[in-house]
């Protein structure tokens, strides 16, 4: 790790050690979590995190999950212990909440806390964060892209203890059971996360069994103090300045003719920074509104991606940070707004960030991605009357940067899900994967050309469902950069049984039968740099490859490619 | 406590007394429950009862109110007695629950049960249920006509308890206030319910000082054989034999081109009613689907209604045991989990009307023609310009059927539902709305020698902002038949009449958005007529012609009224 002084009288050598058992603690949370779990979005797309907090609620540890979760933990740790003070914690309690007027980000994320004793003290808390399968409220799967209002999206749980000495809150488990699709599967995945925060808080003993409590916790000072410093010093290094940026969505879900804007201003002043969304469309109607949980996820990415990947990730790091969210806006949305479709809003919270910290680390930051997680949902009964739930994600492409194409079909910042294998949707309920492939020429042509996006087709195959449809990038697409040109736009369509064809508009609840299919292509990341200086061979391979077709390159890469090849 | 089954051993008064005592309780109860209220369906709307229960789950007394509440609490008791015995009970326990499949109704209606006990013993429960205002869900109001899961509809609430020892649910309350769009108003309402049934407590309690709990428990068993008794009797009077109805819902609100038929065959032998509803329609994918405490509640107040016209016979349990049912699973009255059901009411209106138009076979003179047969539910929820929330509704009503002897009512609530309409000030007052008209819509009765009871003609404008209404309408499609040459009432209709002059029909059942400047205006629907028209005396048709209930025209056509 570079540039940074020792404090003083911490052994620097037990201070790296401890540090790294914290991650590896976390590391081991996140399996157990993953690995316990019922739901295809958690087994598969991984959409569940864990992390130790300290007892003041800063983050000192966290899995390589999503990062988006692992700072949106951060508010929902601060709500539970403003409603149970630590002092009131026992050991053998836990906590749940999921309210996103209450500090949380979408009803289906719903975080576990657990505090952690050593002597009878507490010395920091375990947290999992699951994004659930259903929660209730009016489509399965709990993120209708046409709510109005939060309290359609499901079940709102305020923090509540969730155990005390080991025994579940009867009263909670009973109103979850009967508020939600797939009990057995609810039950499964908060089971995983209260495995998940008991693994934490026993190897944390097992730690201070070897080092003792109280150097334990100047120890998690100590480095929450390290990497604020390191990232103080990173900001630093930074040219001052403000630095602006914009990016529009497609629309709302329910007004869809309308297209949003983020704006965002990034002030880097000495060794702070500021993100200003002033500018940012009013709150939306539809349910893509996020709360301050949102940004604050977006910013402390941000800063992650573009400081020495090496300082260590906690709380520490995001001190020198701050917001300013206008309130009434899509990122500070006032109750009782609808939020359930809040990730599409964080990917391009996200995207601007970057784009306009892009400006003052060009070599950091690559052209824009394409800046959508395609999320679909089915939800209904199979043939013997089961009901399942079971859902889709599909990324799109990465953007270009000074040095490399764009990855093909990757998630590239605060959300970082996992597919869906076409075994284990084939499995959760009565569909059939037809195709998954890339897009060709759907990657932004550039010097360096951004990452394809796929397009995946699904059918249905018995009995009937109500789909989610979650997409973005349909009407907008983000620029390329220094020459280089947009992605393709994202599109979807269901041919229907009888041979209609319906285009799914961004954002569609609707309901399929046996026989309709789906067919979802995501969007390209941009490309860096002008076409025309791709080398020739670059361009032929992608011929070769399929990633772009002769007439592409004909028409796009006419200077370095010629007209005939 | 021993107990003796002596039923000729208690003094008829004493019992009389005691029996007199019970329905006052009730009525206190009901009067507590309604005056602490603090939502416009209960405060104006009456949408609330309060009853009383033996510890084997059987109606000991029943305040005048919703004849449905107070069956559908029914099956509430007994899954409480099935899953808490009433030797695991304390006092100060208060239980709480409304979820459809485990005994409930829709789930606005939530019920509140308390065991009441005296010198250490359990004597009975109370047991109120109030529809609340808002219990969440896909729309303000929680009754959502195009709801296809009982998901969308709102928060479940299985048997919880609410009180424990006298300390309320903390976690509980704390999920309930965070679900539901006027977290205020349904604590409110709640609260209400607690102070309705301790009020009952109070009052059981003073009766057992009195008498002594054995005695009591004696009295109660007493009251209990001698209504069954009567109303065994009362039926051993109608003539046996198998009479069947059929009627139909106009659609479900999510499927709207498909009438639904509910059927029902009524075998009466030796005192004894069966009512068999094989035939009626499978479940519907939209919110229409009945639970059976809603059938059963129909069957209860149609058995009340034949056997007891001269009000005699003492309302309680014993009189529903000569009743059985058969509710097919998987059909209309009783539906598979997790069908929606938040719209029944409007099924079980019409299980009312067939239960009865079964009966009328049996004894003609007894039953009149079909009624109006609706109630229209219209709920407002939105946002005021200055950003205060609201959510209220108003409950309309059509005309009742004509009889044998007599014209039908005009706009009033014939059966099972027995609410209020909500007073133009005080919808004003809740949500900005203004009331143009509020009259009698002409010609809507259905012509007879006895005219149908005529319906409604409503008019409202919203004033501010935007608002999501729900209108919950029926007989749009299929009007309420007349009997005896007696012709049909009139259908219901409804209509948005949109600020730039476009009108918008709503198709009997409609979740839509309307802003400042949009008018909605309902016809509800007329009752059936009786005899044929053509011999209604002259003077009549002329009084209803002066009276505006008939126009001349329709008086020419109908009634051959020169």
């Amino acid at each position: 790790m570079a540039g940074t002084t020792i404090h003083h009288g911490v052994d620097p050598i037990l201070l790296e050690v401890i540090r790294n058992k914290l991650d590896g603690i976390a590391e081991e949370m996140e399996m157990t979590l993953v690995r316990s779990a019922f739901s295809v979005i958690v087994k598969e797309a991984l959409d569940a995190s864990a992390s130790l907090f300290t007892i003041t609620g800063e983050p000192l540890a966290q899995s390589c999950a999503i990062p988006a979760h692992l700072s949106m933990l951060i508010p929902m740790v601060g709500a539970i212990l403003r409603d149970h003070p630590v002092e009131t914690m026992q050991e053998g309690d836990a906590y749940l909440m999921n309210d996103p007027y209450d500090g949380a980000s979408h009803l289906p994320d719903v975080a576990v806390v657990m505090p952690v004793f050593v002597d009878g003290r507490p010395i920091a808390l375990s947290a999992a964060l699951t994004h659930h399968q259903d929660i209730g409220g009016m489509a399965p799967a709990s993120v209708p892209t046409n709510a109005t209002e939060i309290f359609q999206e499901g079940l709102r749980l305020p923090p509540l203890r969730l155990l005390r000495d080991g025994d579940f809150n009867d009263t909670l488990i009973a109103l979850l059971k009967r508020n939600v699709r797939l009990p057995e599967v609810f039950m499964g995945d908060l089971n995983a996360q209260i495995a998940c925060c008991s693994t934490g808080a026993r190897r944390l003993k097992d730690l201070a069994d070897t080092y003792g409590g109280n150097l334990l916790r100047a120890l998690f000072g100590e480095l929450l103090d390290r990497s604020e410093r390191m990232v103080r010093n990173a900001i630093t290094a930074l040219p001052d300045g403000t630095y602006r940026y914009e990016l529009q969505m497609d629309n709302d879900g329910v007004d869809l003719d309308r297209r949003l804007t983020i704006k965002v201003a990034v002030t880097i002043s000495g060794d702070e920074m500021t993100f200003d969304f002033t500018g940012t469309s009013l709150q939306a109607r539809g349910p893509i509104n996020a709360v301050p949980a949102g940004a604050l996820g977006a910013g402390c990415f941000a800063i992650k991606a573009i400081t020495d990947p090496s300082i260590p990730n906690n709380g520490g790091c995001f001190r020198p940070l701050h917001f300013e969210l206008p309130e009434g806006s899509l990122v500070n949305p006032r109750e009782p707004a609808p939020v359930s479709c809040r990730s599409v809003t964080l990917k391009a919270i996200v995207g601007c960030a970057l784009g306009a910290l892009r400006k003052a680390a060009p070599d950091r930051v690559p052209a824009d991605a394409s800046g959508q997680l395609m999320l679909v949902h089915f939800g209904g009964r199979n043939r013997a009357g089961k009901p399942y739930i079971t859902s889709q994600l599909l990324a799109g492409g990465a953007g270009a940067s000074h040095r490399l194409d764009g990855v093909d079909v990757i998630e590239t910042d605060v959300t970082n899900c996992m597919n869906v294998p076409a075994e284990a949707l084939e499995m959760s309920g009565p569909l059939r994967v037809h195709s998954l492939r890339l897009r060709a020429d759907s990657g932004g042509a550039g010097t360096h050309r951004g990452g394809l996006g796929c397009e995946q087709t699904i059918e249905m195959l018995d009995g009937e469902a109500i789909m989610t449809y979650r997409g973005d990038r349909h009407f907008w697409v983000s620029p390329g950069h220094a020459g280089g040109q947009s992605g393709a736009a994202a599109a979807g369509w269901i041919e229907r049984a009888d041979g209609r064809r319906e285009e799914m508009p961004s954002k569609l609840v609707t309901r399929v039968t046996s026989g309709d299919r789906i067919t979802i292509c995501t969007a390209g990341g941009a490309g860096y740099g002008h076409p025309n200086y791709r080398p020739a061979k670059d361009v032929q391979a992608d011929i070769d490859n399929g990633k772009i077709s002769r007439e592409a390159a004909t028409a796009v890469y006419r200077q370095a490619w010629g007209t005939t090849g | 406590m021993t107990r003796t089954n002596g039923c000729s051993t208690l003094d008829p008064i004493t019992v009389e007394v005691i029996r007199n005592k019970l329905d006052g309780i009730a009525n206190e109860m009901e009067l507590t429950l309604v005056r602490s209220a603090f939502s416009t369906i209960v405060k104006e709307g009456l949408d609330a009862s309060a009853s009383i229960f033996t510890l084997e789950g059987e109606t000991l007394a029943q305040a005048i109110a919703i004849p449905i509440h107070l069956v559908t609490l029914l099956p509430i008791v007994r899954h409480l007695l099935e899953h808490k015995p009433v030797s695991e009970m304390n006092d100060g326990d208060v239980f709480v629950m409304n979820d459809p499949y485990l005994g409930g109704t829709h789930l606005p209606d939530i019920a509140v049960l308390m065991p009441v006990f005296h010198d250490g013993e359990p004597i009975a429960i109370c047991a109120t249920m109030t529809h609340h205002q808002d219990v969440g869900g896909m729309a303000p109001g929680s009754t959502p006509t195009n709801a296809t899961e009982i998901f969308q509809e709102g928060l479940r609430i299985p048997l919880l308890k609410l009180m424990d020892g006298g300390q309320i649910n903390e976690t509980f309350m704390a999920i309930l206030r965070r679900n539901v769009r006027i977290p205020d108003i349904v604590t409110g309402d709640l609260m209400a319910e607690i102070s309705a049934c301790s009020i009952g407590a109070r009052r059981l309690k003073e009766v057992a000082g009195s008498y002594g709990n054995t005695f009591l428990l004696d009295v109660f068993d007493e009251l209990l054989d001698r209504s069954e008794k009567m109303t065994r009797e009362a039926l051993r009077k109608i003539p046996e034999g198998t009479y069947s109805y059929t009627d139909y819902l106009d659609n479900d609100g999510v499927d709207l081109d498909r009438k639904v038929p509910i059927t029902v065959t009524a075998r009466i032998t030796d005192g004894t009613i069966e009512l068999d509803f094989e035939g009626s329609s499978l479940q519907v994918r939209g919110p229409f689907n009945c639970v059976p405490s809603g059938s059963l509640a129909a069957a209860c107040f149609a058995l009340r209604a034949i056997t007891d016209r001269d009000q005699l016979i003492p309302n309680n349990g014993g009189c529903f045991r000569p009743l059985s049912l058969k509710l097919p699973p998987g059909t209309i009255v009783n539906p598979e989990e997790p069908a929606p059901v938040g719209c029944r009411t409007s099924t079980i209106k019409r299980v009312t009307s067939v239960v009865l138009g079964a009966l009328r076979e049996a004894v003609p003179e007894q039953v009149p023609a079909d009624p109006g047969g609706e109630v229209v539910i219209l709920h407002f929820g939105g946002r005021r310009a200055d950003g205060r929330g609201f959510v209220t509704s108003q409950i309309l009503i059509g005309g009742s059927g004509a009889a044998k002897t007599s014209d039908g009512v005009d706009v009033i609530e014939t059966d099972a539902t027995n609410c209020m309409n909500i007073p133009a000030e005080a919808l004003e007052l809740e949500a900005p709305v203004r009331v143009h008209r509020a009259s009698l819509a002409p010609d809507s009765g259905g012509p007879g020698e006895r005219r149908g009871g005529l319906g409604a003609w409503l008019e409202y404008e919203i004033l501010d902002g935007e608002m999501t209404i729900t209108y919950r309408g029926e007989r749009h499609f299929c009007q309420a038949a007349g009997a005896e040459k007696g012709q049909a009432g009139g259908n219901a209709s409804a209509e948005i009449v949109r600020g730039d002059g476009s009108v918008h029909t709503i198709p009997s059942k409609e979740v839509a958005r309307m802003r400042a400047g949009d008018r909605l205006i309902i016809r509800t629907a007329g009752g059936g007529g009786f005899g044929d028209p053509r011999k209604r005396p002259r003077e009549e048709v002329r009084g209803d012609i002066e009276n505006g209930k008939v126009t001349a025209q329709a008086a020419t056509r109908s009634y051959g009224f020169e």
